[in-house]
């Protein structure tokens, strides 16, 4: 159903309600004694918009005629000849559509709408403020925004909570949804989906904003962990492209050459534990099982630490020291043939000297065990348990993730996100848009990634969600990693880890 | 009609408008907040966990944090790096001072320059080090690569080894000049008759210092080492930045335990027990401070 269809039924169902009403109460009013009912009336409005300029193509067709002269046997003979020739002819040229806007959004009053949102890119914030009053003409909401610093959402989001002060709608990331979710911070949203459409996102994207089954957000855009190689190098070796972890450790080991050269970057200094959710999924290990109980003492794990082991040893030292934003740096300038990073790396590459972007390749991470692997970095938009406009709310993420309204969105933001509508990631518009194509091998194989990544090192459930945020801020599995790279012993460093999980569970009841 | 009051009552009742607006300033800044925090450690408060709402649960944050690996980590670790840190800058401070107190050409530059470390604000600080420290691009390990000492660059602030290590040597660098400056004014204190005397009685330098200088900076030193291991012990900003507390906990301090446990985990009842006890131990620290300066001041 499209926003325009949902705005009518609800308009209906207001109208008909505000009709039921005024004869009600001329009802109740009018026995006796005569009184004044004031009856409010909806006027349609109609009012010219310019919305957009058009640029066309047209194929003109001339017809031109010609004379050819044939001499035969010494005589001169004039012959028309009719030719059809086909002239084609690109005109640009800009054009203002006028499009007559008229039914329920222009005639209901506006609603603001409060965002708290993290974005702080100019690109970033300007794009998505355009796309949100788009959608939100249709919707009849005026979204206003207010930007929240990325480590300040959370408490933020918990002290309105706790205050009663939310706003409507927000920002979060698969663990942060979950958390939120099971605190009643932000509200179940199938019926938001039902209304966009359940088959428009991926099934991946769309799980990791299910807790219990139920979604919780709608995806919103997409920045899978992939894995980046040097070609270049590649070709020099004879490598083909890595296809599973043997091949990556194998190739990384004969590119490493310290202190010049290092086979891998790999970094644990985020405050997040991006290398144990890049690893743990590839093992099918997780912190914790549906039910909330620990499962992360498994093999799985085991074999991600021996692994997270051998890659440590073709790594710059200071590995707990390194972060992200070092591990790109590096790669930039030829430290590392190998690393792990989000799509949105795409930008770094793409304004590199010396033509970098057309060395790298990426492939997505490999499966060991089971079928996924590597994080999928994802932002979700929540709608919040404290809305006072849940319906307008419905309208405007219907709004927002209309293909058209999306697409307009997505061609002019960040260079580097990936696209989690299902419609935009199949056709060609966004892919072949003048910014995207230098990088669009990389953001596809982001797309190709989030079908098989996972959220974070949990499975999902309300119980495990609560806990997982405990177990990210003491730094349990940043440190269970950290202590191997510190040459630990593996099952050391996870029975410690285990032991703490299990401590936290035990102390939460 | 109006009441009269005596010359004596009226004098109380402007005392005590004198003193309110500080009473009650100290009151709301001071007092309440730490009996707030007080009070709240013998609650749960946890805002990933409303449906609990607050409710009073006696000792149990207390009982919860001393049965915690991460607490006592975090006070082993806040005890060495404060000992470390304060006898460090004692010492080095000493020196400084007692090398700065000569007279030589440039004193006043040097006196300057080794003020420098105070006055760099703590994130300035951190960034400096983590620099310094870089294992690929900072100048220690590229002077260790280049001498040969070491084949590759030393993660110092990122192994486990060396990061508590490095951490002190950095608090030590950052207290120094504060350090030094209040003993050079003890030692400028210290009349110069006293070690023209000694000389003439054949006192060596090291028996002129024993016999001297320190008593006489006794006090001084007393209060210096008090204070500093105070705001040691409370540091949280230089740390933080640094290291993180890690890696592994390698680092991790208390102030970064109510930090973490209050700002990460969200659990505000657990993280006030911990500052409740940090509480307790500074305040013991200052009971100290007040009755060493007591005693100094009747002797």
């Amino acid at each position: 159903m499209t926003s325009k269809n949902l705005s009518r039924r609800r308009l209906l169902t207001a109208a008909s309600v505000g009709a039921g009403s005024v004869a009600a109460m001329a009802a109740l009013v009018g026995c006796g004694e005569v009184q004044t009912v004031t009856e409010r009336v909806v006027e349609v409005v109609t009012k010219e918009v310019p919305v957009e300029k058009v640029v066309t193509r047209e194929v003109v067709k001339e017809v031109a005629v010609e004379v050819e002269k044939v001499v035969t046997q010494q005589v001169e003979v004039a012959v028309e000849v009719e030719v059809e020739k086909v002239v084609e002819k690109t005109v640009v040229e800009e054009r203002v559509v006028t499009k007559v806007v008229q039914g329920e959004a222009m005639q209901r009053k506006i609603e603001t709408v409060t965002f708290w949102d993290f974005e702080t890119r100019a690109l970033g914030v300007a794009a998505q403020e355009a796309w949100l009053a788009r959608a939100g003409t249709h919707a009849a909401v005026r979204v206003e925004r207010l930007r929240v610093p990325f480590p300040e959402m959370e408490p933020k989001v918990l002290a309105g909570k706790a205050s009663g002060t939310l706003p409507d709608m927000v920002w979060s990331q698969p663990d942060s949804c979950w958390t939120w979710a099971a605190a009643e911070i932000v509200a179940p949203l199938d019926e938001v989906h039902a209304e966009i459409g359940v088959n428009k996102f991926g099934n991946n994207p769309l799980e990791a904003t299910k807790l219990d089954g139920v979604s919780y957000g709608v995806p919103q855009f997409l920045w899978p962990h992939i894995m980046y190689y040097r070609m270049d190098k590649y070709e020099e070796n004879g490598f083909d492209e890595p296809k599973t972890w043997i091949d990556l450790g194998e190739n990384g080991a004969a590119l490493n050459s310290p202190p010049d050269h290092y086979g891998f970057f790999t970094y644990l200094k985020d405050a997040h534990p991006k290398l144990a959710w890049n690893l743990m999924p590839a093992f099918d290990a997780y912190v914790f099982d549906r039910d909330g109980s620990v499962a992360l003492g498994s093999q799985g794990t085991l074999g991600s630490l021996i692994l997270a082991a051998a890659l440590f040893s073709i790594s710059p030292p200071g590995v707990a020291g390194n972060d992200e934003g070092a591990g790109r740096t590096a790669f930039l300038n030829g430290l590392a043939s190998h690393m792990t990073s989000s799509t949105s790396f795409s930008t770094g590459l793409a304004a590199a000297p010396d033509d970098l972007l057309s060395k790298v390749g990426a492939v997505a991470q490999p499966s060991v065990i089971g079928d996924a692997a590597g994080l999928a970095g994802m932002n979700i938009l929540n709608i919040t348990t404290g809305t006072k406009h849940p319906d307008r709310m419905m309208e405007l993420f219907v709004s927002l993730f209309d293909h058209e309204i999306y697409q307009g969105w997505f061609i002019s933001t960040v260079l580097g996100w990936a696209p989690t509508l299902r419609s935009v990631q199949e056709g060609t518009d966004y892919w072949e848009s003048a910014r995207v194509k230098p990088v669009a091998r990389l953001v596809r194989t982001g797309v190709e990634a989030s079908n098989k990544a996972w959220p974070s090192g949990a499975k999902f459930g309300s119980e495990g969600a609560s806990l997982l945020g405990t177990v990210t801020a003491r730094n349990v599995l940043k440190d269970m990693f950290t202590k191997v790279s510190d040459g630990g012993a593996p099952e050391a460093a996870l029975e410690d880890a285990t032991a703490e999980v299990e401590r936290i569970v035990a102390d939460a009841g | 009609m109006g009441v009269r009051l005596s010359l004596r009552r009226r004098e109380q009742l402007l005392g005590l408008a004198l003193i309110a607006p500080t009473v009650i300033f100290i009151g709301a800044v001071v007092i309440y907040p730490v009996a707030a925090t007080l009070g709240l450690s013998f609650f749960s408060e946890n805002l990933l966990r409303p449906e609990r709402g607050t409710q009073f649960i006696g000792i149990d944050n207390f009982a919860r944090i001393f049965r915690d690996d991460l607490f006592w980590m975090g006070l082993k670790n806040t005890v060495v790096l404060t000992a470390a840190a304060v006898i460090g800058e004692v010492v080095l401070g000493m020196i400084v001072a007692l090398t700065l107190n000569a007279p030589f050409r440039g004193r006043g530059v040097i006196r300057t320059l080794n003020i420098l470390p105070w006055v760099v604000p703590s994130f300035v600080a951190a960034f400096i080090w983590i620099w310094l420290f870089h294992p690929q691009f900072g100048p220690i390990n590229q002077f260790l690569v280049w001498s040969g000492i070491v084949d590759q660059g030393i993660p110092w602030i990122s192994q486990g080894s060396t990061a508590m290590g490095s951490v002190i040597v950095v608090y030590i660098w950052k207290g120094l000049p504060w350090t030094f400056l209040v003993l050079l004014a003890g030692l400028q204190s210290i009349p110069e008759e006293w070690y023209e005397a000694a000389k003439v009685d054949g006192a060596s330098p090291w028996q002129q210092f024993r016999y001297i200088t320190l008593p006489s900076l006794r006090y001084i030193l007393v209060i210096v080492i008090v204070l500093r291991t105070i705001w040691t012990f409370n540091n949280f900003d230089l740390v933080y930045l640094l290291t993180g507390g890690g890696p592994a906990r390698a680092t991790v301090t208390l102030p970064l335990n109510v930090y973490s446990t209050a700002f990460l985990q969200y659990d505000f009842g657990l993280s006030a027990a911990i500052a409740a006890f940090m509480v307790v131990v500074v305040l013991g620290l200052s009971i100290v401070v007040l009755k060493l300066s007591r005693i100094e001041t009747e002797s």
